[in-house]
């Protein structure tokens, strides 16, 4: 189908309109949308106008489906007026290397304390694991990401998921085997070391449930490859 | 079961001697418990009027019930007026006659309930709430029994023509609604929402107090039209006497063959359960009540997909608000002709209004749509000093008293600045400052954001943070541009309705009120509320020595010095009880 972006036309295949755009090399800033978790609303950084009846209507690209001969502006003053506005709030009350980037294109200085922005992602990868350990508490600007009743969490398995997708660098994990968000801890892991070299590799609960036998590092892993293909090729 | 043999039973327990007293949460919180207990009088839902609570109903035998207004004890209390039972009702009623007291005040000659069209509050205060029998003498039951020989889809075309629109606030078509979940497939559920969370409203409470079948019936209705067999009634657990009266109820519908298996014995089965609300304001949003009856904590959705595709569970759902579903039994039964006869162009029907703060008559009315403001304020509520009028809750917006003659309209109220909402109505005397109004309300959408976007969790808090800083006498002329440019990017940005409409107060009296803003921040509060730009001193001209303000002051900031009071302004509180107490407007407060 065709849709019309910022008065160029192109030719598209039926999906979400965010992903669509950014195919098409459009740069629209997004933080809270994930391909594995799908469109969730927080960012609301993704906006864009669409056109209906005659009207432009500002909405988030990542929760509208394209339609054949959609009309959308993705640049104009409305839109940067706005992206700007919510990243002066982000600014204000946060500060990661994500919202000094977002923050720099502005112009606008970033001052605010925590880095969490509240984007879900963690909450909602780890709901996808089936873990649910962390959730939201608190309502407005209370809001947080905490296992329940903000007390260390046995439910968590360490798969480490929430760490690894947050843009933020708010949920932490240390080889103590501490997984932390802000200043809250959320789980406290037994690490398995390598057995070649004794290095943390895994926490035990994830290990044990995804029935892994030994416990190999990645590194030690990559050496017995190396020395195993050598053997095969005859090199020295 | 046997509908004409339960109306029986019910109608001779309406009529005969009966003494009622209004027990809803409002009477009893205005005594009427010991009333009762004193009387030995059965309790009855709320006959709306506040301000003249505990009402108690005295019927002889053979005559229609006198009612008493205030009553501490009923021999020295005042007639608020006579009527019969069945009047408020819309549904035409085959009752025993009664004997009319022409003697005394009609109810219908009072101010308060001239102008109201009961369908919605038809059995409110007039039967027991628990009792199905009188339900049904009232002419409940009717309706479904009329629904279960109809056609699933000729009930949605009535609902349809009848132009019913959600009460809830956003007021999209209720036939609609129910079109699009119908032709879905596979499980679906009807839901019930019943989280009231604006301050200062309580329309669905009182309905689920005194007369909680008409939803169960409306409900049922509903369940049978989409194709469902499994509905919830989300009701926020600080209203305990609306989810026991709710359980009971729906214990009783049961026990009585009007909900489970084969409901009136035809094929249709439907079972309704209860959940229990937390009491997050947020929670009254659709998506976001969905959520909370899945378990998730109570955070909006993103729409489309809309409850009536993919809701709870994923599964189509019909989410109505309380009023809405207790139209429902009227207009089937009465046809939409009727209910339709009631209203403007787009807004059929009538509307229940909570109306609070300054007016001589508090209380719960149902005016139909299109009526204005000004006769709901000035007439219904009597009110004498009026500056703006408060619609649709923290969301809504203040209309002045200068466009007071705006007809109650989905349409026009929105013109305005303001919304529909779901029938909280506050009235503003002058003496109250509308700055301080905005920030009372930004306060409360801040608080109760839930926090899952960016645009509502921190601009609120931020526009809060201005507003309070003009209150205080430290805003400047860029404040006013900045809480401009924060309202928009809340309002255009947020996820759900919470967020989109939390700036209405704040534009609505930018609008309108715009000087007091300025006055603010030029010093002053031009209603004298805001204390910090209030300074309060003691006129030595007019000033007769007589030291009542002295003995007032919980400071003791008030000082005679050469025979003249003066005082201390670094001690004074600014509490204005000097204010109050000068008899002879020796204390100025600027």
């Amino acid at each position: 189908m065709r849709i019309e972006v910022d008065g160029t036309i192109f030719d598209v295949k039926k999906g979400n309109l965010l992903e669509i755009l950014l195919d098409l090399g459009f740069e629209i800033p997004h933080i809270c949308y994930h391909k594995a978790v799908g469109s969730y609303g927080a960012c609301r950084l993704c906006i864009v106008e669409i056109e209906v009846n005659g009207e432009w209507r500002v909405v988030t690209s990542c929760s509208t489906d394209v339609r054949g001969g959609m009309k959308v502006r993705t640049n104009s003053k409305r839109i940067e007026d706005l992206r700007k506005g919510i990243i002066e709030l982000l600014a204000k009350y946060t500060s990661s290397d994500l919202v000094e980037n977002l923050a720099s294109r502005y112009g606008i200085a970033v001052e605010g304390e925590r880095r969490c922005i509240l984007c879900g992602l963690c909450v909602n990868v780890c709901s996808i694991m089936g873990a649910h350990a962390i959730s939201f508490e608190g309502r407005g600007i209370e809001k947080r990401v905490s296992p329940p009743f903000e007390i260390e969490t046995e439910i968590c398995r360490g798969c480490l998921a929430c760490v690894n997708i947050c843009p933020t660098g708010a949920i932490r994990f240390d080889e103590k085997g501490e997984i932390v968000v802000e200043k809250l801890i959320v789980a406290h892991h037994e690490m398995l070391e390598c057995s070649i070299c004794g290095r943390f590799v895994i926490s035990k609960k994830h290990a044990e449930s995804l029935g892994m036998m030994e416990i190999i590092c990645d590194r030690c892993k990559r050496q017995i490859a190396a020395r195993e293909y050598a053997k095969s090729m005859k090199i020295e | 079961m046997d509908l004409q043999k339960l109306k029986e039973k019910g109608i001779c327990s309406l009529y005969g001697e009966r003494i009622t007293v209004g027990t809803s949460t409002c009477g009893i919180a205005a005594g009427a418990l010991k009333v009762k207990e004193s009387l030995n009088a059965k309790g009855v839902g709320c006959l709306g009027f506040c301000s003249a609570e505990p009402l108690v109903s005295v019927q002889e035998d053979g005559k229609a019930p006198i009612v008493y207004r205030n009553v501490k004890e009923l021999e020295k209390a005042e007639i608020l007026g006579w009527f019969y039972p069945w009047e408020f009702s819309p549904l035409e009623i085959d009752h025993p006659e009664l004997e009319g007291h022409h003697n005394l005040p009609h109810l219908r000659e009072h101010p308060f309930y001239r102008k109201q069209v009961k369908i919605v509050l038809r059995n409110c205060g007039v039967i027991e709430p628990l009792s199905i029998e009188q339900y049904i003498a009232m002419g409940g039951y009717h309706a479904l029994q009329k629904a279960l020989e109809m056609k699933p889809e000729e009930i949605i075309e009535e609902i349809k023509k009848s132009g019913l629109r959600g009460r809830g606030g956003a007021g999209f078509p209720t036939g609609m609604k129910w079109e699009i979940a119908r032709k879905n497939e596979g499980e679906k559920f009807v839901i019930c929402n019943a989280d009231e969370g604006d301050p200062g409203a309580y329309m669905d409470r009182s309905v689920l107090e005194g007369d909680p079948f008409s939803v169960i019936e409306g409900m049922t209705i509903g369940a049978y039209a989409v194709g469902s067999n499994k509905g919830f009634i989300y009701v926020r657990n600080e209203y305990p006497l609306a989810v026991r009266t709710l359980e009971e109820a729906v214990k009783i519908a049961k026990d009585n063959g009007f909900l489970g298996e084969n409901i009136m014995d035809s094929d249709f089965s439907f079972e309704i359960h209860i959940v229990k609300g937390a009491g997050a304001f947020v929670c009254g949003e659709e998506t976001a009540l969905i959520a909370s009856i899945e378990g998730y904590p109570g955070e909006p959705r993103i729409r489309p997909p809309y409850p009536a595709e993919k809701g709870l569970w994923e599964k189509p759902t019909v989410i109505n608000n309380v009023e809405t579903w207790a139209n429902i039994p009227v207009i089937i039964l009465k046809g939409w002709k009727f209910f339709a006869s009631f209203g403007t162009e787009k807004s059929k029907g009538t509307k229940v209004f909570s109306v609070v703060g300054k007016v001589k008559n508090t209380g719960l009315i149902e005016v139909p749509m299109g009526i204005s403001l000004r006769e709901i304020v000035l007439e219904i509520g009597e009110a004498d000093d009026v500056k703006a009028v408060q619609t649709g809750g923290p969301t809504g917006g203040c209309v002045p008293v200068e466009l007071m003659d705006v007809p109650v309209d989905y349409e026009r109220l929105v013109e305005l600045g303001s919304v529909m909402g779901s029938g909280g109505l506050v009235v503003i005397g002058n003496d109250s400052c509308m700055v301080d109004v905005a920030k009372y309300f930004l306060e409360f959408t801040k608080a109760e954001s839930c926090g899952k976007c960016i645009p509502c969790r921190l601009g609120l808090n931020e526009m809060f943070g201005v507003i309070l800083r003009i209150t205080q006498g430290e805003g400047s002329q860029e404040d006013i541009e900045r809480l401009e440019k924060l309202a928009d990017i809340v309002a255009t940005a947020s996820l759900c309705g919470l967020g989109k409409t939390a700036p209405n107060p704040l534009l609505t009296t930018l609008k309108y009120f715009r000087e007091e803003y300025l006055e603010h921040i030029r010093g002053r509060c031009p209603a004298g509320v805001c204390r910090a730009l209030v300074r309060y001193s003691i006129l030595p001209e007019k000033c007769v020595s007589c030291g009542l303000c002295e003995i007032n002051c919980p400071v003791g900031a008030i000082k005679k010095t050469d025979d003249v009071f003066s005082i201390d302004q670094d001690l004074c509180i600014k509490c204005g009880s000097c204010f109050k107490v000068c008899k002879f407007d020796a204390v100025e407060r600027i």
